[in-house]
């Protein structure tokens, strides 16, 4: 009796203080059915490679993913390359700085599947190995944690959203072109909309990345 | 009071016999696993063992993952990403140890109230009951270090909050605080010597455990009804208890079993779920997080650190006596640690002459608030310093203490609690008939 109790009252009191949460400058983040959520989901693998595509092409430009090792394209339930393309992927796109050759004075080289991704070019655009983990979509109701229970963390609501919710307003501050998101927090990023305004269509992307290879000669 | 009487070992090998006379560990281990246990005891008397699992799979999984874990400011972060993607297995041992720590608190915690609720920690168990939160201590100073260890943003910005606190005793606390961190700030010398302590604490929790153990096996166990085991004769006894092995192990096994279950659920779908997201995010000293948030199981007494403020009148009685020496900061860390301080000494405040709350009928109300309070100073733990919160926890804290300081004492004198049964037997008997008789009877239960 006493659990029902006490249950019952903390429910109540949170009702009860519920609504005076103030809405503060968190951006808004809208829900998405990705296929991966819940128990049972899974990663789409056309839509990883997908992305896989519009990083390296687009988002790589800026944003560094040191964390993640090269051979994780070839994970099964990831994007899952053969071990072909991996290694061609590594080859054809990423040169690492290597310290040991040049006679010890380093030099770049070819990256091979056992490298990890490159750091960023832009030191102020965040690595994006940890993204979806390091960002939460949903809060609340007034702090409870009952939103992410039921919708998930959202950091890949977090993203979507981020990506989606440019309003095409731009602003300068201290010589910064910023640009209004209303998924970011404070309202105004320095990131401009590039995957819009990026050479790919849409379409064009489905149909070039159903398999990275495209550009790369198989070795074999 | 004797301990309740019972067989002891006798070595029937010829073996036995001549390990038991050099070392008698055979009879050490027989007595502790056949120790005889009130047989009425409820589902509440599960969480010791869910604890102890929870020390086990805390130690052999940290173990692991120091062989990975690199202790340096710039290579931390990284090292916890390799044990997540290189490693084998190392993201579920590490989801194991972070989430390990969830359960583990959520079991310390139904563990203290069952305690509170059941006069667990009255005469003649205060003993078992300050060692018990001598091991809270420690487990809230090892949950703290182990979460420093990841140096993303919130251990950094946790660390130099918590470390602040210290900060905050009069005259010392600049020293304390930079003796602490081994610096002026937190960095390299505070990341190695946590490390080297959230290894280190674990194995004094288990010496603690041990301690906890022997104190409660020469009292015996307390049961729902408060009653002690019947004294005068073996036989008598028997009628009160059952030995620990097999029939508490299979019931304790089972519900651990259960408890698991839920928890291997969280490990796999949401092992994220009670973690905040900022601390995916590499520590940095020059961008400090909107919100600094303590892990979960911090939040009821960090709402009472927060909740005495300096427009707080007691605060400000407390600042004007002492000439400002106790500022608002330092009341609040007094606040903090008084608030466990109190539950210690409810042994000494609680006056009443009945042990159990099963048979106290103003208690039971007064103790269903503290476990609403407790929940929702959690609550307010997480939401920012404003108000409505702000005078919330101050509401929260007060009910807190006064449970402790003033309403426990008091109920032992205003109320008229019911009677409990004469003897164990008897609250078992009611509840499932004689044995055997009653599980016929009821196939489904």
């Amino acid at each position: 009796m006493f659990k029902k109790l006490t249950t019952g009252l903390t429910m109540a009191l949170l009702l009860a203080t519920g609504g005076v949460q103030a809405a503060g400058s968190e951006g808004y983040v809208k829900d998405h059915a990705f296929s991966f959520e819940g128990p049972f989901g899974s990663y789409d693998q056309d839509q990883l490679r997908r992305g896989l595509k519009i990083y390296t092409e687009v988002c790589s430009s800026c944003h560094g993913m040191k964390f993640v090792p090269i051979r994780s394209l070839g994970d099964e339930g990831g994007p899952h390359l053969s071990k072909n393309e991996v290694r061609a992927y590594a080859s054809d796109f990423i040169e690492v700085w290597d310290a040991s050759l040049n006679d010890g004075e380093g030099d770049y080289r070819e990256a091979v599947p056992a490298d990890h991704f490159p750091k960023g070019g832009n030191a102020n655009a965040p690595d994006l190995s940890l993204m979806a983990k390091a960002r939460a979509g949903f809060h609340g109701p007034a702090g409870t944690g009952i939103n992410q229970l039921i919708k998930g963390m959202g950091g890949s609501e977090y993203i979507l959203s981020l990506l989606t919710s440019y309003t095409g307003e731009e602003k300068t501050s201290a010589g910064v072109t910023l640009y209004e998101n209303t998924a970011y927090p404070g309202g105004w990023i320095s990131m401009a909309l590039h995957w819009r305004t990026s050479t790919l269509s849409s379409k064009t992307v489905i149909q070039m990345t159903c398999n990275i290879s495209l550009r790369t000669s198989q070795p074999s | 009071m004797g301990s309740i009487p019972h067989d002891h070992y006798e070595p029937k090998s010829k073996t036995a016999k001549a390990i038991n006379s050099r070392l008698p560990i055979i009879g050490l281990l027989h007595d502790t696993l056949m120790i005889p246990t009130p047989k009425n005891l409820n589902w509440m008397w599960i969480w010791g063992i869910v604890l102890t699992f929870c020390l086990a799979m805390q130690i052999v999984t940290g173990v692991v993952l120091v062989m990975h874990y690199t202790p340096h400011v710039d290579l931390a972060f990284a090292s916890i990403e390799h044990i997540m993607r290189d490693v084998n297995g190392g993201h579920m041992i590490r989801y194991f140890h972070m989430n390990g720590a969830s359960l583990f608190f959520i079991a310390v915690y139904a563990h203290m109230f069952r305690g509170l609720y059941y006069g667990s920690y009255k005469a003649p168990r205060e003993i078992t009951w300050i060692i018990g939160m001598l091991i809270y201590l420690l487990m809230m100073a090892t949950g703290f270090l182990g979460y420093v260890l990841p140096w993303g943003q919130m251990s950094f910005h946790g660390t130099a909050v918590i470390t602040g606190l210290f900060g905050a005793i009069p005259f010392v606390g600049e020293t304390l605080q930079t003796w602490l961190l081994g610096a002026s700030a937190v960095g390299q010398p505070a990341l190695n010597r946590f490390f080297s302590l959230h290894y280190l604490l674990p194995f004094l929790i288990a010496g603690l455990v041990i301690v906890h153990i022997w104190a409660f096996h020469t009292t015996g166990n307390n049961n729902p009804t408060g009653v002690e085991v019947r004294r005068g004769s073996k036989a008598e006894a028997e009628k009160d208890t059952l030995p620990f092995w097999p029939y508490f192990v299979v019931k304790d096994l089972f519900a651990l079993g259960v408890i698991m279950t839920v928890f291997m659920a969280i490990v796999g779908f949401m092992p994220n779920y009670l973690g905040h997201p900022d601390n995916y995010i590499e520590a940095n000293a020059l961008v400090t997080p909107a919100h600094i948030v303590p892990e979960w199981y911090y939040l009821p007494f960090y709402a009472i650190l927060r909740a005495f403020t300096s427009e707080v009148w007691v605060v400000q009685i407390a600042s004007f006596v002492t000439g400002g020496i106790i500022d608002a900061k330092f009341f609040g860390v007094l606040a903090m640690f008084g608030a466990i301080a109190v539950m210690a000494l409810a042994p000494w405040l609680d006056t009443s002459s009945i042990r159990s709350g099963r048979y106290r009928p103003m208690f039971k109300w007064w103790f269903g608030i503290l476990v609403a309070d407790f929940i929702f100073l959690m609550w307010l733990g997480a939401r920012p310093a404003e108000e409505p919160y702000a005078s919330l926890s101050l509401i929260g804290a007060t009910y807190w203490f006064a449970y402790f300081l003033v309403i426990l004492p008091l109920l032992g004198v205003l109320e008229k609690p019911s009677a409990p049964p004469a003897t164990i037997e008897d609250d078992f008997n009611a509840k499932l008939g004689t044995v055997g008789v009653a599980r016929a009877a009821n196939p489904a239960e």
